[in-house]
């Protein structure tokens, strides 16, 4: 009856204490804003989540690629603080928190330029409908 | 095993062989229903499907069941040792009024009184035979408090999953143990289990089901206490 706890707990522990740097969470959000820097909207737009695509498509009335690097992102850099649970995480990077979520390809980008708003959902500036 | 025997075998094991697979078949349901529902909000929130074997391994399928496993064998745990102090006169499922509390050596067969179908361990003494005597609600109790902390930890990675999807803070574990999520799940399911173990020790005085194990046989008086047949 011991063992599913184990199980459970280790697996829980393994993903709250998983080395942030290493997680490819935290390797996507890295990698978006690296794209960014390097005004390769291409690359940023295909680490988003098909909606947060979408919904930046509609209200720039653009390309993402364009809408992306027209978007008055911060300068996110840091080794980033991850906290993920099942296929939802959260990357705190110095200059931005950003939310993602497991696809079949990997992580993608669900929202980002989020602050903070106390017990209510963070107010992201880019994120799906 | 003969054909002979394994029928034998059968026969007398149908109860637990019977509810060994109800337990299966609902389990294995539970999931493929639990999938279709995860997947259905997965559509809604434009997230990725997840397949039967993930969702099985999900912290979302282990709280679902954790939940209802922790109630039931607080269920059977309270039941067996609350009726060794409390009665409820006319129940066939509650001792005789009067005779509250653990029994005699002699009542209970164990000591001088034991015999040689006495189970070993209850004519050892010491800890084996005061463990052994206590056995049936410690094992209960502890299979309960083992899934009452899976259910805590399952329901917390579940919980802040749907925080994060709501892109809200997730919360540690204490904070999840405060929290009204942890203390709904588990009072929904003991209050179901309480009314359940109520009804049945209140109806089976008045009630009767001819042939049941559970029940007064069918002419007893209603004020009879404890099974006579």
């Amino acid at each position: 009856m011991l063992a599913p706890v184990v199980v459970v707990l280790a697996s829980l522990g393994a993903a709250a204490c998983s080395s942030p740097g290493g997680h490819p969470a935290v390797q996507v959000a890295h990698d978006f804003y690296a794209a960014v820097e390097a005004h390769d909207g291409t690359h940023a737009c295909e680490l988003l989540a098909p909606q947060t695509r979408h919904e930046l498509e509609s209200t720039a009335g653009k390309p993402c690629p364009r809408a992306v690097l027209e978007e008055s992102l911060p300068h996110a850099r840091g080794r980033g603080h991850l906290e993920r649970f099942g296929n939802q995480a959260q990357v705190d990077l110095v200059g931005d928190t950003v939310f993602l979520s497991e696809f079949r390809d990997g992580w993608r980008i669900v929202a980002l330029m989020c602050t903070p708003r106390g017990a209510q959902p963070y107010d992201c500036q880019v994120k799906g409908s | 095993m003969s054909t002979r025997r394994f029928r034998t075998f059968l026969h007398e094991n149908s109860l637990s062989l019977a509810f060994g697979a109800l337990f299966l078949a609902a389990l294995a349901a539970q999931a493929l229903a639990g999938v279709a529902e995860y997947n259905d909000q997965q559509i809604a929130d434009g997230l990725a499907h997840v397949s039967v074997a993930e969702y099985v391994t999900s912290s979302d399928y282990a709280v679902d069941v954790a939940e209802n496993w922790q109630s039931e064998f607080l269920q059977f745990f309270l039941y067996i040792t609350a009726t060794i102090w409390l009665v409820q006169r006319g129940s066939p499922e509650s001792k005789p009024v009067g005779e509250e509390g653990r029994g005699t050596d002699e009542e209970q067969k164990v000591g001088a009184y034991a015999t040689d179908e006495t189970p070993s361990a209850a004519t050892l003494g010491g800890l084996t035979a005061r463990l052994y005597a206590r056995s049936l609600g410690l094992v209960m109790g502890t299979i309960f408090v083992a899934c009452w902390l899976t259910q805590s930890i399952a329901g917390w990675a579940t919980y802040n999953e749907e925080r994060l999807t709501q892109l809200r803070d997730p919360l540690s574990w204490p904070g999840y143990l405060a929290s009204a999520d942890f203390w709904s799940r588990s009072l929904q399911n003991w209050q179901s289990e309480f009314l359940a173990v109520g009804a049945m020790a209140v109806f089976s005085i008045y009630l009767r089901e001819r042939g049941s194990a559970e029940s007064k046989p069918t002419g007893e008086p209603d004020s009879v206490t404890g099974v006579s047949s």
